[in-house]
């Protein structure tokens, strides 16, 4: 009796799981319909919401005509533009012009021929910024001008720009000098030259050098002024090559100076300066610093040490998101390209020119810095 | 004296070597570490790479051909090979199939102006144009980096402190010197580029003569690419847009004859040592790059007018 009076207890204590535990898994299965239910609901209202916005969203196109598209900044820049687009639904038209101003105009009339909405423009010379503003007014296009800011014969802005702060990157980049100095404890200038590569047509960079100069001569003042030395590059060689060419003349004028430190306004040019500082072999005491970091990231992947100690690392991402931003702001929002960047504004100026600067990469943390542009 | 002079007059390389001492004296005496083994190295180490390829051309021009792509073909050579070196090619197997890459571009080139009739100046400018691309596609529009010990010291190496490269460059010269001047191959470049109806009347074959001309500058344009790309340890697209300008002025510069036919290589050598050395010496002077590009073009003006004077004298 005993025994079957714990066999309907164990069966009814089964039963009853087994019946809750179905009662459960109804339930959850109830809710998981309702869920889905819902959620498919809410697919479907984002989805017509979407259709609504598509419908109201014409397709754009998005005219790039770059200044020159063989540098790795300008191929980054349209990647990250073409980003941008297909998430805005607009697609991207690029021309090159090689760095040939006759050739852009031509190609802003192509453009133009092509009916785009709106051009972002690296102009290849800033003299001829009024007569594409000029075009872009008269064919009602949306213009906004990235990397070297277009201005007409009076300084004036004639359009929203986006440009790196090639003075600013200057500036960072003789800090970090200044400060390696101080690391290194390196007081005696005698015997220590700086070399401030430039190269006078190309507006940017020659801000940068400034940018080297001032903040290096106000943080160092007494550093020899005879062992400052700014060395023009030849721009036909272009890259490395002028680097390489510009450093070891003036390290084969100054056989006096053991010691070397160097700034690149780009980093294959910075390259340039360290091959002929390893050439000759003065690259254990050099310090040489770049601008843009592609080239130094391959450089301090390797695992010997190198005197390319550290590099102004700038995204296009960054260039790339103010442009779209402004871009979106005058051809989806309306507004008027007067009021876009109208945050950067300077007094006497009718737009705004945003600006974005760079930091400090090193061997040590560039891959945390650089993201994906590290590799 | 005015023996001297004539003779001075009459014999071109010897007022060009007049003209490279004077040139090292000036800039010697305006700054003193000019003229110091370094920088005598460095001015070497320059023109080694322009003066392979003004030697290639050196052998058109004599032979009545020009080739406007050695630049380009040097930059594609510098980044083909980096790419070569990543993907874990052999150095030895990697120069190997660049020059074979170069040899069959030369061969490409022969072949448009023997057989389709083709104009050199257009022919090898679209071929420039083509490989300033493919360059930049093929590295995907960035440097290279090459890591390869070997190569890098191919670029950048000495032996007992003299540049491989310039060691190169000697090497070069004296075979191309010997072929230019001692073998029969030599002597009918100066008779096809002197007159082509005539050569083929004598019985040589022009179209071979060329074929073999057009595969020497790439083949050099290649070496020199890949000197550069060792020495900058990336095989840069851009690297050598400078290179054709050079190597044609250097060539002109030298007493080379534009219209085919008369030169030396010899002469060759003395113009692009004048050149690189003026080069140089505006650098180490630390005068704006702008006065380079107008040097080197009045130079080449200077050299032009020059040829033109002495064939005018010469008829």
């Amino acid at each position: 009796m005993k025994k079957l009076l714990v066999s309907i207890t164990i069966i009814a204590c089964l039963v009853f799981l087994t019946l809750t535990g179905v009662g459960c898994k109804e339930e959850t299965a109830a809710e998981e319909e309702t869920t889905v239910e819902e959620t498919t609901e809410e697919e479907a209202e984002e989805e017509e919401a979407a259709e609504e916005e598509t419908v109201v969203e014409e397709e754009l196109t998005i005219g790039l005509l770059s200044m020159i598209m063989s540098i790795v900044w300008e191929q980054d820049m349209e990647a990250e533009l073409k980003a941008f687009a297909s998430e805005s639904n607009a697609t991207i038209l690029t021309m090159d012009a090689n760095m040939d101003p006759a050739l852009q105009l031509q190609q802003l009339d192509n453009m133009i021929g092509q009916e785009v909405d709106g051009v972002v423009v690296f102009i290849a010379d800033q003299e001829m910024s009024k007569a594409i503003a000029n075009k872009c007014e008269e064919a009602d296009l949306a213009l906004i001008a990235e990397s070297i800011r277009m201005i007409d014969e009076n300084g004036k802005l004639v359009c929203p720009n986006v440009e790196l702060d090639g003075y600013g990157m200057g500036v960072i980049c003789a800090e970090w000098i200044a400060q390696y100095l101080e690391d290194n404890d390196i007081t005696d200038y005698e015997t220590v030259g700086f070399i401030d590569l430039d190269q006078a047509d190309v507006t940017n960079i020659w801000d940068r050098a400034n940018g080297v100069e001032d903040t290096f001569k106000e943080l160092v003042p007494d550093f020899p002024e005879e062992n400052f030395i700014r060395s023009p590059m030849d721009r036909e060689k272009a890259g490395a090559l002028a680097g390489f060419d510009a450093a070891m003349a003036t390290i084969t004028a100054h056989p006096e100076i053991d010691t070397w430190l160097v700034t690149g306004p780009n980093d294959d040019q910075g390259g340039g300066a360290v091959r002929a500082l390893e050439q000759v072999g003065l690259d254990e005491n050099a310090c040489v610093v770049s601008m843009g970091a592609e080239s130094a990231r391959d450089e301090w992947k390797k695992e010997e040490d190198t005197c390319w100690k550290a590099a102004s690392f700038f995204s296009a991402y960054d260039c790339a998101n103010l442009v779209w931003e402004g871009m979106m702001q005058i051809l989806r929002e309306g507004k008027d390209p007067k009021d876009v960047y109208s945050e950067f504004k300077e007094e006497g100026q009718d737009y705004g020119l945003a600006t974005f600067t760079g930091q400090m990469v090193t061997k040590a943390d560039f891959r945390e810095i650089m993201g994906k542009y590290a590799e | 004296m005015k023996k001297i002079i004539k003779k001075i007059q009459k014999n071109e390389q010897v007022s060009l070597i007049i003209i490279l001492i004077a040139i090292v004296c000036v800039f010697t005496a305006i700054q003193p570490n000019y003229f110091s083994v370094r920088n005598l190295i460095n001015i070497l180490f320059s023109a080694s790479i322009v003066g392979m390829v003004a030697f290639g051309e050196t052998f058109l021009i004599i032979g009545g051909q020009i080739d406007l792509s050695p630049g380009a073909v040097a930059a594609f050579s510098g980044v083909l090979a980096a790419i070569l070196l990543n993907a874990g090619v052999p150095m030895i197997l990697t120069i190997f199939i660049v020059i074979a890459m170069a040899m069959l571009i030369g061969y490409l080139i022969s072949l448009m102006i023997n057989f389709l009739k083709m104009e050199p100046f257009i022919v090898t400018l679209a071929i420039m144009s083509v490989f300033t691309g493919l360059a930049f596609i093929i590295g995907g529009g960035r440097s290279i980096p090459i890591t390869n010990k070997s190569f890098i010291y191919f670029g950048a190496g000495d032996i007992f402190g003299i540049p491989i490269s310039i060691v190169i460059f000697a090497v070069i010269f004296v075979i191309f010197h010997i072929i230019l001047t001692r073998t029969r191959f030599g002597r009918t470049v100066y008779m096809v580029g002197g007159n082509e109806a005539a050569s083929r009347l004598a019985g040589i074959n022009p179209k071979k003569i060329k074929t073999m001309l057009y595969l020497i500058t790439p083949v050099m344009a290649s070496i020199g690419g890949m000197i550069l790309a060792g020495r900058m340890n990336s095989g840069q697209p851009t690297a050598q847009s400078h290179l054709m300008f050079g190597a044609l002025t250097a060539a002109i510069v030298g007493g080379v004859r534009f219209g085919g036919g008369k030169g030396t290589l010899y002469g060759c050598l003395i113009g692009v040592l004048l050149l690189e050395s003026f080069k140089n010496g505006i650098a180490v002077l630390n005068v704006q790059t702008f006065w380079q590009n107008v040097a080197s073009g009045v130079l080449l003006i200077v050299a032009l007018s020059a040829d033109y004077a002495r064939t005018a004298r010469n008829k």
